[in-house]
């Protein structure tokens, strides 16, 4: 189980967020722009610090005021991906994958469970968005995270490689039993994918809730800031 | 026509710029990716020698490293020989003042560097050091480049400093510039002219790799 409550001072707002994931769960962080959600994900990682609260997988606290604990994020072992160029410029895409990769043979698995076999010598710049996307993924999963977090992964894709990206996300998390969060600004990706949503509205959240009850509390997609 | 003092200065230039490289790079790092309490003089400090005449910087770089001077009576104790008038002092000397040639390239690519990369290889589990050699220097090659021709060239023609710290020492001291000043000085304008005609070509091809350095970093 992966759980936290964070509480971060912003400009105009304090985010105070509580959350829990259980491993093979994915959790759906939605809510308008500037609302949190990325300062949370952000938290989580440990890119940013939080003013109070904890954060925890299993029994191990990652942070704590109440513990004085702070891991950094290298100490943390999370798989992060972000909206865009998450990749290394400089690297081709299988030396992206083991940059943090302690099993070398790992790569191999990573390349062929994205299906991105044939990229493996490819830079950055030369791939799709959908295949960096990918790329990206497989790296994140490279560290053997206990933790997956995805800051709008998929939205700058046009909206074929978006569903065959969430479709294979899916995949991955039924195979992986990780707990997985993911920050999303589209509707339908939340109810297409999350087990858990939470909607963030300057910096409050909603109750965590089940898939059923909690769809009625996000926007439509039409309201949704572009 | 004796061609020691170009020779010299060659020698001086390529030293200088592959030491001060390996204090550049870390340093402008610290100044770009770490907040520290006066970092804005530490980066005020090291542009110091841009304004600052070389005389001047020349007269206190003499006071440090003299033998009464804490540099020069470190290296009295670990060598056993004076620092002023040696090729080491002026290797010292010509470093110190190229700093801010070789720093501020440095700085513009580092700050060109997209800090999400920063963050994904904390993330995946790199240290700082880590992040600065597998990270940072890769995508900061046309920086380094520039930096080094940079530092290369401004110490080419370095004048006033060295004169201040080597004095005029024929084989060891006595570089380029310094033996077109004596030639001219005793109205050798033959040899005068050819070296100076060879720095102005050294000078000019030394811009020309700049300017393409920078049009193929501005490409990436």
């Amino acid at each position: 189980m992966f759980e936290a409550h964070i509480l971060k001072k912003r400009e105009r707002f304090t985010v105070d967020v509580r959350l829990c994931c259980p491993a093979g769960e994915l959790l759906v962080l939605t809510g308008p722009s500037g609302s949190g959600k990325t300062t949370v994900i952000r938290t989580l990682a440990g890119l940013e610090r939080p003013d109070a609260g904890y954060i925890r997988y299993r029994e191990r606290y990652w942070f704590s005021t109440e513990e004085r604990i702070l891991l950094k994020p290298r100490q943390r072992r999370v798989g992060y991906v972000f909206q865009e160029h998450t990749l290394f410029p400089h690297l081709t895409v299988a030396k992206n994958i083991a940059y943090g990769c302690r099993d070398p043979r790992r790569v191999d698995e990573l390349l062929s469970m994205l299906h991105i076999r044939h990229l493996a010598r490819s830079r950055p710049h030369e791939i799709s968005g959908g295949e960096r996307q990918r790329a990206a993924l497989a790296q994140a999963l490279a560290t053997d995270p206990q933790v997956l977090l995805l800051d709008e992964p998929f939205s700058a894709l046009d909206g074929g490689t978006r569903a065959l990206l969430r479709a294979e996300l899916k995949r991955l998390q039924n195979r992986l039993r990780l707990p997985v969060i993911m920050v999303t600004h589209d509707a339908d990706e939340a109810r297409q994918l999350g087990d858990r949503h939470i909607h963030l509205c300057r910096g409050a959240a909603t109750e965590p809730a089940t898939r059923e009850n909690a769809l009625p509390l996000l926007p439509a997609a039409s309201s949704l800031p572009v | 026509m004796d061609l020691t003092p170009l020779y010299l200065s060659a020698k001086l230039s390529l030293i200088s710029t592959v030491i001060l490289l390996c204090v550049a790079m870390p340093l402008a790092a610290l100044l770009v990716f770490v907040r520290f309490p006066g970092r804005f003089l530490a980066d005020s400090l090291v542009n110091l020698p841009l304004v600052l005449p070389p005389t001047v910087l020349g007269f206190y770089l003499l006071l440090i490293m003299g033998p009464d001077g804490p540099v020069g009576r470190a290296w009295a104790a670990l060598s056993g020989g004076t620092m002023v008038f040696t090729f080491g002092g002026i290797v010292l000397a010509a470093m110190v003042h190229s700093l801010p040639f070789a720093v501020q390239p440095l700085k513009t690519a580092f700050e060109k560097i997209d800090r999400r990369l920063l963050e994904m290889a904390d993330v995946l589990g790199s240290s700082p050091v880590a992040v600065f050699f597998r990270v940072i220097l890769p995508n900061a090659t046309g920086g380094i480049a520039a930096s080094a021709v940079l530092a290369f060239a401004h110490t080419m023609g370095e004048f006033g400093v060295i004169l201040m710290v080597g004095g005029s020492i024929p084989g060891r001291t006595r570089v380029a510039s310094i033996a077109i000043f004596e030639y001219v000085e005793a109205m050798r304008y033959r040899e005068a002219a050819v070296l100076s005609l060879i720095l102005v070509i050294i000078s000019y091809t030394i811009l020309l790799l700049v300017n393409y350095l920078n049009r193929n970093s501005r490409h990436v």
